[in-house]
């Protein structure tokens, strides 16, 4: 039962994202309100998922279906989000000439966009409140790493690994070493 | 994908390349995946595409295997607990990152701006379901976008 409901959240998942972080939206809806995954667990699989080889979708299907119901899960969960690319894709790549000037798919995706784009921009501030809020304060130290880091990708250039790594030896440095609180 | 197939074994142009992944990005599901797909089918039929598309996933699939039965442990230790606290204040930021690289090219008309601010407003405020949305946008898409393409028909300038 649990793989069945596993597989059809990951599959609603694949059909209503298109690839990338704007799965995030859908995935942290399904897991967490299903209870699989905390909050706190959708922000580590979205670093470890960043930190691995895959894709992000891929990578969370495998975790929370190793959370909700071990190695059976993670199967369950990962051929549900894979069924777009082994139907609908499938499909367009049998027919990929008629497919690739359709006026069609250019009109919806006029309107899928922003819509993704939005729930994108509503992941970064609910998420906000997660990261940086312990529940009685701000995480100063959590605003702190994370302002270099935005300084990092967007005036440095710099790779989401490199960020990441920086971001892990800060948190050793500040939490670990001089025991700040989180 | 663009190193292996292009430069190395020149099975794919790079122009083709490109035109598999905007295809594959325009469809639902991983993008990955929809381009293992194409590439795969272009290669060996059908078969092909979804021997690519299960190639694809094993290597991934079992790097998670790996830490998820780690996890529990590795979160309990001090020290991996001191880094990951650090690698959640990156999440934001990295997906803020790939949202502003978003931007660009998504809202080509006027009525795109409105559907996404909307689209945040639903998205924090109301429950509802994020596939939900996406339909929306897809009937909307369907109107806005058909509606200035004929625009564009009758007013060439």
């Amino acid at each position: 039962m649990i793989l069945l409901k596993l597989f059809w959240s990951f599959l609603l998942i694949g059909f209503g994202s298109f690839g990338g972080l704007s799965m995030i939206p859908q995935i942290s809806n399904e897991v967490l309100s299903h209870g699989w995954m905390t909050a706190e667990q959708v922000t580590d699989i979205v670093a470890i998922a960043e930190m691995t080889p895959g894709p992000l979708g891929l990578n969370c299907a495998s975790f929370a279906g190793m959370q909700a119901a071990g190695i059976p899960g993670a199967i369950a969960a990962n051929l549900g989000v894979l069924m777009p690319s082994i139907t609908l894709c499938a499909a367009a790549a049998v027919f990929f000439h008629k497919f690739r000037n359709s006026r069609v798919m250019q009109w919806i995706l006029v309107g899928v966009r922003p819509i993704c784009l939005g729930m994108v921009v509503g992941v970064i501030l609910s998420l906000s409140g997660s990261n940086y809020w312990s529940g009685t304060g701000l995480n100063l130290t959590g605003i702190a790493i994370g302002a270099v880091d935005l300084f990092l990708l967007l005036k440095c250039k710099s790779g989401v690994p490199t960020v990441l790594l920086f971001s892990a030896a800060a948190g050793l440095v500040l939490y670990g070493a001089l025991g700040l609180p989180a | 994908m663009q190193q292996q197939y292009v430069e190395k074994q020149k099975e794919i142009t790079p122009q083709e390349l490109l035109d598999l992944a905007s295809v594959a990005k325009s469809l639902p599901g991983t993008m990955i995946g929809n381009v293992a797909m194409l590439y795969g089918y272009r290669v060996g039929g059908l078969a092909g595409g979804f021997a690519a598309v299960f190639g694809m996933i094993l290597p991934p699939f079992a790097v998670i295997l790996v830490i998820s039965f780690f996890y529990a442990a590795f979160r309990a230790n001090p020290w991996v607990n001191a880094a990951m606290e650090g690698m959640q204040a990156a999440v934001v930021p990295i997906i803020f990152g790939a949202a502003v690289n978003l931007i660009k090219g998504s809202m080509p008309y006027p009525p795109c701006v409105l559907l996404m601010l909307i689209s945040v407003a639903a998205y924090l405020f109301t429950g509802i379901n994020p596939i939900f949305m996406v339909i929306l946008g897809v009937v909307l898409g369907l109107v806005i976008g058909s509606y200035y393409e004929r625009r564009q028909d009758h007013d060439p300038s």
